[in-house]
């Protein structure tokens, strides 16, 4: 180390001296006090006794001498007398030295910073608790509009049974309509919101009991295709079933995933256009991808299609839940999911899983 | 008279120096203040006929500016992990430092404190969770510095642990 100038050298000694109030005691290798000096009284130290145990006479040194030849220092200690001090801890020729420095205005001076900190900390995490009771809130209340809309939509099906005129069967079909589209909808918030509480529980890991992504991906397919046929959009799969496309998951939440990408690009295909839904080996992952020859996904919107009540302009009915559950759901089990523009036109939806026997998660699984 | 030095330790906000000041002066503020260091206090129980002078360090809590030093421990008999029943996270951070403890200065006895049962309605440690650090070998103590409930127990528990050893 550098030698310091007299000068600089006696501004220190003056700094800790006198704006420090220090205090020393010294003990032998038992721990028992051989002297002590300086602003003792200030830390609320008295009734000293040479030869006795510190920790007997200084209570906070308790247990820290003799210091068998460590050093330390315990920044920040506030005794009984309210008086905070830096206690250093270091051994010498003449004995183990507990060197006191006071630390008041430090102290303050951290807390002050401390406790923001601590109290922005605390009322985020209220915050985000405050957010999940309302959400679950929400769910309930939309939970609670679907039972009335079954017993209107069961009451117009009883209706479409009895002779009623062709003028007011024309109404009951937009009834019948409209209420199917409400519980289209209900069903979506429902799904979103069960993905966001179920994103808590556990899915499985075990290769034996993991889903398989082809499958699913086939049985989807299969459920969609009077759908296709109807929008005259020819749906295709590209993908070995004999294959092993076992990924980590849930088999219901996977199809509903699957579901749900499908469907959305049925919503943007023209007619007499093509939708293929594929899996591809990526050694310790799948990619399962869904190819659209629709018009593509405008710029506004791409960087926020997978949140929230996010939807194209044209709203085509939706409210935007789909894809923001498709998000958390892979997100949940490690995976990716994402889109990009193809090459021929359109649009290719993708995600990605890990492969059960190489997962790495840290969520529980079952 | 017997001496020995605990020490409190948890996540921030938990509690430790509420319990410290219902413990040793049976006093409650429902006003947050942040401990920076350590802060050192002393209480006498009485043990069947025993006396023995706690020496308490409530250390401050562990946070994201801030680990706990495990140097304060140094001369421990025993400690208090406390956490907060209605913040799930602080049971992990108890957990931890449960480990660092170990790591630090060995096996010595510690009681888990589950602190503001009387907030046990938004409590998000649940009793499998409780259940769980029980079968880790935790003696778990359900309590509130606000009632004063489990407080006195959890001390004298501990205290009994050390003077078993």
């Amino acid at each position: 180390m550098a030698e310091l100038p007299e000068p600089v050298f006696s501004y220190l000694n003056h700094l800790a001296t006198e704006q420090r109030s220090p205090a020393f005691l010294l003990a032998d290798e038992n721990g028992c006090l051989l002297g002590w000096g300086g602003d003792i009284a200030e830390y609320g130290i008295s009734e000293l006794k040479a030869g006795e145990p510190v920790g007997e006479l200084v209570y906070f040194l308790e247990g820290l001498m003799p210091l068998e030849g460590n050093s330390m220092i315990m920044p920040c200690l506030q005794t009984e007398s309210g008086r905070v001090a830096d206690l250093h801890l270091f051994p010498t020729k003449d004995g183990d030295c507990a060197l006191l420095l006071d630390a008041t205005l430090e102290e303050l001076q951290q807390r002050l910073m401390q406790q923001k900190g601590n109290e922005a900390s605390l009322n985020y995490q209220r915050l985000t608790k405050e957010i999940q009771k309302k959400e679950i809130l929400l769910h309930c209340i939309v939970h609670d509009l679907a039972g009335p809309l079954m017993g209107i939509k069961g009451g117009y099906e009883l209706l479409a049974s009895e002779p009623i005129s062709e003028q007011g069967r024309k109404f009951l079909e937009i009834g019948l309509r409209q209420a199917a589209k409400q519980e289209g909808l209900i069903r979506e918030i429902l799904n979103a919101f069960s993905a966001e509480v179920e994103s808590l529980n556990d899915f499985s890991v075990d290769t034996d009991k993991a889903p398989d992504a082809g499958r699913a991906v086939r049985e989807v397919s299969e459920a969609l295709s009077p759908a296709f046929a109807h929008s005259q959009v020819k749906l295709q799969l590209d993908l070995d079933l004999r294959e092993d496309w076992k990924v980590v998951g849930e088999k219901s939440r996977l199809e509903r995933v699957i579901s749900n990408l499908i469907e959305n690009a049925l919503r943007y295909s023209p007619a007499n256009s093509s939708v293929t839904v594929g899996c591809h080996d990526e050694g310790d992952k799948v990619l399962v991808t869904i190819d659209d020859e629709g018009a593509g996904i405008p710029p506004e919107i791409a960087p926020t299609l997978f949140q929230k009540f996010a939807q194209g302009k044209k709203g085509k009915g939706k409210i935007g839940l789909g894809l923001y559950f498709c998000r958390i759901t892979v997100e949940h089990w490690k995976g990716e999911i994402g889109h990009s523009p193809r090459e021929t036109g359109g649009t290719r939806f993708w995600f990605r899983l890990p492969r059960p026997q190489n997962f790495k998660g840290n969520t529980k699984s079952e | 008279m017997l001496q020995k030095k605990i020490c409190l330790l948890g996540a921030f906000a938990v509690g430790k120096t509420s319990l410290v000041s219902r413990f040793v002066k049976s006093i409650y503020s429902d006003q947050y203040l942040t401990t920076v260091g350590v802060k050192v206090d002393k209480k006498t129980v009485t043990l069947g006929d025993q006396e023995i002078n706690l020496i308490v360090w409530d250390l401050a809590g562990e946070d994201e500016f801030q680990k706990v030093r495990m140097d304060y421990l140094r001369g421990a008999a025993g400690y208090l992990l406390v956490a907060d029943g209605t913040r799930l996270a602080t049971l992990e951070t108890a957990r931890i430092l449960r480990q660092r403890v170990t790591e630090s200065i060995g096996d010595i006895p510690f009681v888990l404190i589950v602190n503001k049962n009387d907030l046990s309605l938004e409590w998000e440690i649940d009793d499998p969770a409780i259940a769980d650090c029980q079968s880790s070998g935790c003696v778990v103590v359900k309590a509130s510095a606000k009632t004063g409930e489990g407080v006195e127990e959890a001390f004298k528990l501990l205290t009994e642990k050390i003077l078993e050893q």
